[in-house]
């Protein structure tokens, strides 16, 4: 092969050629750019593979075999020196190719395509390759195909680097999309969850009624027997019947709570005391409190003005955030539970206080508190709080986070109070 | 209760009916017990003086269609409405047809004399 520059210039290779070339690193380049698919990545690398190594080299030799001009030889032998020189690269690229993207696909869990596998078959075919074009295509000079390959050295560079980046990115984002396939299926469980309760909301009202049915029966017919007058007489049987009284209507009492609170309405305003409204939250909430040992402090301020407010509304921010108050502190021992709710006023606003002696709230996340879908519970939907804040927003208040006076988490709301008429 | 006019108790269930009727007994509040409002009606003669103690919810005629139905033949029947659930459309008709009472189940003794009593002094 000793062809002087000048010469090699005269005997460029035909223009076709170099379009199969081109034509060969596109396919190449789709195949790094379809790596961010973790599906198609596989088969079009090794399309791009076959490509280089076994197509292109043979179209180049069989297109100038067939060629008739006077430098037929000459041409010949360049155009297999050159076939040769850009299958080496092709190789050199397409067994870095599968080794970068082993490091992409080790952080990738579910490839059909083992990466170790990849790795040794291509490797193989890659010497199977190039032991074949050098047994079948005689007459190649290592000397100038070295040429070609030191040339292509700063490509050769780039190449799997950005295959690299590539494969990094692509297990990058199969890793995202499959944390949002998880997140998404845990929505929807969450959100078959809200269904059933919505439904059972639906169904209080029906249930309220059927409950509340015997248990007027029940407790009828017990005053009844506590009005008689051989009752009058014998004690251990009045109380008796005093209890069966009492704790049926305290049962009347209880599916009525849930049933206000569960109920679908139109919300509407009405003047209120906060005070109340708080009583009605612990109250509904008791046997959670009761069940979680939490102490409970109540700091009511009574010189607080009333506020225009959906009650329901602002029993749920209530609910919701002692209830998260309550799962804080679970892991405390039960002397430490405690809950304090506390109102107070400042000019004519109504501040309520709700703070817990957990642990307080995670750093990470007191800037998303109130977002959407934030949640710190493993079956937490994360929408209570930003519930909680479109509530408040609504009644023209606003609600945050306090620092805490020892540990926990303390959050407040704050809701404008109604002018006193004097 | 030193009143003779009776309670007209209308419940669909007769283990609540019974009970309370057994109490009305017990108490010395005289009573009649009808299981429907159509029931009520079928016996009901003009004239006759007395209190309603009726359910919000039964089958075919509510409570408060009851109280519609006496308002139109000109009835004047004081009703106590007596429910284990109302809903917000009750709770709205209630508000035109203005009963003097309104219980929700279950309630106390004390709760029905109040009523009661607001209904005697008037």
């Amino acid at each position: 092969m000793n062809v002087d520059e000048s010469a090699r210039r005269e005997l460029r290779l035909p223009k076709q050629v170099y379009r199969l070339r081109i034509l060969g690193l596109a396919l190449g380049f789709f195949s790094v750019g379809s790596a961010f698919s973790e599906h198609h990545a596989p088969p079009l690398a090794w399309a791009a593979l076959a490509y280089h190594c076994f197509i292109w080299p043979h179209l180049a030799w069989w297109y100038a075999k067939r060629s008739s001009d006077p430098h037929r030889t000459e041409r010949l032998n360049l155009t297999i020196d050159s076939a040769f020189g850009g299958m080496f690269i092709a190789l050199m690229h397409f067994c870095l190719l599968p080794s970068v993207l082993v490091a992409g696909m080790l952080s990738m869990d579910k490839v059909g395509w083992g990466p170790r596998f990849l790795l040794r078959t291509s490797t193989a075919m890659a010497i199977a390759c190039a032991a074949t074009i050098l047994l079948v295509h005689p007459g190649v000079e290592p000397t100038t195909t070295m040429r070609e390959i030191v040339g292509s050295l700063p490509l050769m560079t780039a190449y799997p680097l950005a295959v690299a980046f590539v494969s990094y990115r692509s297990g990058e984002m199969a890793r995202q999309r499959r944390k949002a396939i998880e997140d998404l299926a845990s929505a929807r469980e969450e959100l078959a969850h809200i269904a059933r309760v919505g439904t059972l909301g639906e169904m209080a009202a029906g249930l309220a009624h059927e409950l509340n049915q015997p248990l007027s029966a029940i407790h009828f017919e017990a005053t009844a027997a506590l009005e008689l007058r051989e009752f009058q007489t014998a004690d251990s049987l009045r109380d008796a019947m005093a209890t069966i009284a009492d704790q049926s209507h305290r049962a009347g009492e209880i599916v009525r709570r849930m049933r206000t609170y569960a109920r679908r309405r139109p919300s509407h305003r009405e003047e209120s005391d906060v005070r109340q409204l708080v009583r009605d939250v612990l109250a509904l909430l008791d046997h959670e409190l009761r069940l979680a040992a939490v102490h409970t402090s109540l700091e009511l301020d009574e010189a607080a003005p009333r506020v225009d407010v959906d009650r329901i509304e602002v029993q749920q921010v209530l609910v919701n955030l002692v209830r998260n108050a309550i799962d804080a502190m679970h892991q405390l021992p039960p002397d430490e539970r405690v809950l304090t709710v506390r109102t107070a006023h400042v000019d004519q606003r109504v501040r309520l206080v709700i703070a817990d002696s957990g642990p307080g709230i995670d750093a990470a996340i007191v800037d998303r508190l109130f977002h959407p879908f934030q949640s710190t519970k493993p079956a937490g939907m994360g929408l209570g709080l930003s519930i909680c804040q479109s509530i408040v927003e609504a009644h023209g208040g606003r609600i945050g986070t306090l620092p805490p006076e020892g540990r926990g988490a303390v959050f407040f709301f704050e809701l404008p109070g109604i002018p006193n008429r004097a | 209760m030193t009143s003779k006019l009776p309670i007209f108790v209308i419940d669909d269930e007769e283990p609540v009916r019974a009970a309370l009727g057994k109490l009305l007994r017990v108490v010395g509040i005289p009573s009649e017990m009808f299981e429907s409002a159509e029931a009520f009606l079928d016996s009901y003669t003009d004239g006759r003086d007395g209190c309603l103690l009726v359910d919000l919810r039964m089958p075919g005629m509510s409570g408060l269609d009851l109280i519609e139905e006496l308002q139109l033949r000109g009835i004047r029947l004081p009703a106590i409405v007596m429910t284990g659930h109302a809903d917000e459309a009750s709770l709205e008709r209630m508000e035109t047809l203005q009963p003097i009472g309104f219980l929700e189940k279950p309630f106390t003794l004390a709760d029905l004399k109040d009523r009661l009593s607001q209904w005697m002094q008037a």
